[in-house]
């Protein structure tokens, strides 16, 4: 098992009242297979990818990833460099660095040397050539979240963690976006957590769940 | 590449560079500003006190040597040049004023040999012949040509006693303003055949290691160590000068920590992605730090190499120029003293350590996570 939860709980102080946000989340996931959640909003999905991804803590629960328990780290900054890729609704990409810089701050942050016959793989596979060295403010949206899509899988991360990939994108873009999700899982047999409202991209999961009441549901 | 130096440089010198706002061009203006301005009057102090060497080494040598042996300064084949002298206090009388002075005799081969008196004529001088200083001729009205007595100074003008005088003739008048030695110094050569079986002293001029071992540092003394009063006094100026202008340069520092404040909440949202993607807090810190040092080493050393730059134009074209009347050289001196640009910029490091690290301290953590998810 690349990542196995158990008896996952948070709940948020939101002044008095307490907010149980995740109540007793449980599940496995094998390496190189796609887990799909969907929820209505506002049931905690991104909550439990924050978790998952070591951004938040839990209140009680273990999450074991690559068969090593979180509590064991102090610093969870190393997990997410070399463990985990993140995409997020918005690209979220840094404006002053130009798309190869922001595609390869995973490795710089891990001092790793940048292989660059890999590099010039993935412009070639998300068909972003002749864009290396341009900006994020000159793309287009699609282009951002294709750009942010390699920043995540640039450190072979075990698990990529996807919140609402396709939220932000038209159809189009969304359709694109799928098929390379499943091209990543089956080219490079890449793990996905994806969190989406969006039925397509739901699909594609081989494990489907929904988020509900704080519950995780098989489907 | 560095991700931290890369990212600060990135945050420092955007695409628009005006983004970096009002603050980042106060901050370096200051930074620049007080650096130049070191640096300049650093380098004007040093010139002024170099031309007071000079002009001092003219009239004094390098070294005076106290009670010596001239055979045998002679008698070393070294590669310094020596001068003994004799120097006395007299009074000197004209037109009713009266004048107290110091004369000095040395051998007539050393007066343009070994000093350099500008004098106006070079005419040779001779036994009774005596060289004046221009504001002493002016003050007691004494031109070329003119015979002058001086009084022995340990009678009293008042005593019944008949006062012993010597005569002179004015040979030559020579400038010097150095410590106000043309006023009281005065030169005249020895009477060969009467030599006085006392000297005052060897003044010396190059280089004297050769001395230095055999004589204590109270009977081979330095010219400036002879007077101590006046390079102490241009030492000290150097020195307030130099923390009063730091001033500038730790208030421009305040405003850094303005530039860091500023920076730092502008970028929270690049931080938080840096944060999820591995960085630690540590780095992210570094970043803010990077950045300061960036924008004001920048500043720091732009503001150096302007000074530099002028100091260097100065020295080349003189286009600050004097009145030499008044400051006994026609164009601004200036000289680069690069341990004092080192200390400088040892000081501006600690002091710009300190102020950028000070918002860093004091900065709340954000967690990235809100950040993020609130799609800020
Ligand atoms: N930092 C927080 N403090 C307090 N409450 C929070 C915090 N973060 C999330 N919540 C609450 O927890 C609940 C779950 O939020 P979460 O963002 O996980 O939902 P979601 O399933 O991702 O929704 P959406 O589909 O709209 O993105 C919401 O009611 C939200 O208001
Ligand atoms: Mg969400």
């Amino acid at each position: 098992m690349i990542l196995s939860v158990k008896n996952l709980k948070k709940s948020y102080n939101d002044g008095e009242t307490k907010l149980e946000v995740l109540k007793d989340i449980s599940f496995d996931l094998k390496k190189g297979s796609i887990l799909t959640i969907k929820g209505p909003s506002g049931s905690g999905k991104s909550t439990l990818l924050s978790l998952l991804g070591t951004l938040d803590t839990q209140d009680s629960g273990d999450i074991i990833i690559n068969d090593k328990n979180l509590d064991e780290y102090d610093d969870f900054s190393e997990i997410r460099n070399n463990h985990i890729g993140f995409i997020f609704q918005f690209h979220n990409l840094i404006s002053e660095l130009n798309v190869t810089e922001n595609v390869c701050v995973p490795a710089f942050i891990s001092n790793k040397a940048i292989d660059h016959n890999f590099l010039d793989t993935l412009f070639e596979y998300f068909q972003l050539t002749n864009k290396e060295n341009a900006f994020p403010l000159d793309l287009s949206g699609g282009e951002k979240q294709r750009v942010s899509v390699m920043r995540a899988i640039i450190n072979k991360p075990s698990i990529i963690i996807a919140d609402e990939p396709t939220g932000n994108l038209d159809e189009k873009n969304a359709l694109k976006l799928i098929d390379l999700f499943k091209k990543l899982n089956k080219d490079f047999g890449l793990t996905f957590i994806i969190a989406t409202h969006d039925n397509k991209v739901f699909d594609i999961g081989h494990q489907k769940m929904e988020l509900s009441d704080g519950k995780l549901l098989n489907l | 590449m560095n991700i931290i130096f890369l990212v600060a440089k990135r945050f420092l010198i955007s695409r628009n560079l005006l983004e970096g706002g009002m603050i980042n061009i106060v901050s370096f203006l200051g930074l620049f500003i007080g650096a130049a301005s070191i640096v300049l009057s650093l380098a004007v102090l040093n010139g002024f006190q170099d031309v007071l060497g000079n002009e001092t080494k003219k009239i004094y040598g390098d070294y005076i040597l106290l009670d010596s042996d001239e055979d045998f300064i002679g008698s070393i084949n070294n590669n310094f040049q020596y001068s003994p002298f004799y120097e006395e206090e007299f009074f000197i009388l004209n037109n009713k004023k009266q004048s107290l002075v110091k004369l000095k005799t040395i051998f007539s081969d050393k007066i343009d040999n070994f000093y350099d008196l500008n004098r106006s004529n070079d005419i040779p001088i001779n036994k009774n012949d005596i060289i004046i200083g221009n504001s002493l001729s002016e003050r007691m009205n004494i031109s070329i040509g003119d015979s002058i007595s001086i009084y022995d100074t340990n009678i009293s003008i008042n005593s019944l006693t008949v006062m012993k005088d010597q005569q002179f003739f004015v040979k030559d008048i020579y400038q010097n303003r150095i410590l106000r030695s043309d006023e009281f110094l005065v030169f005249s050569v020895f009477d060969e055949e009467n030599l006085p079986n006392k000297l005052s002293g060897i003044e010396l001029l190059g280089n004297v290691d050769i001395l230095k071992e055999k004589y204590s540092k109270d009977k081979l003394i330095s010219w400036q160590d002879r007077n101590r009063q006046l390079f102490d006094a241009t030492e000290i100026e150097k020195k307030i000068t130099f923390f009063t202008l730091f001033l500038i340069i730790i208030v421009a520092s305040f405003n850094l920590s303005s530039s860091i404040v500023q920076i730092s909440t502008k970028k929270t949202r690049e931080m938080a992605i840096l944060n999820a993607f591995g960085m630690n807090e540590r780095s992210m810190s570094m970043i803010f730090l990077v950045y300061g040092y960036l924008l004001s080493l920048t500043a720091i050393v732009c503001g150096i190499l302007s000074a530099l730059l002028i100091v260097i134009m100065q020295n080349q074209f003189g286009f600050i120029i004097l009145n030499p009347e008044f400051y006994l050289i026609d164009k601004l001196p200036m000289e680069i003293s690069f341990k004092e640009i080192s200390i400088l910029l040892s000081f501006s490091i600690i002091i710009i350590g300190i102020f950028v690290s000070l918002p860093l301290l004091l900065m709340r953590k954000t967690n990235p996570i809100i950040l993020i998810n609130k799609n800020i």
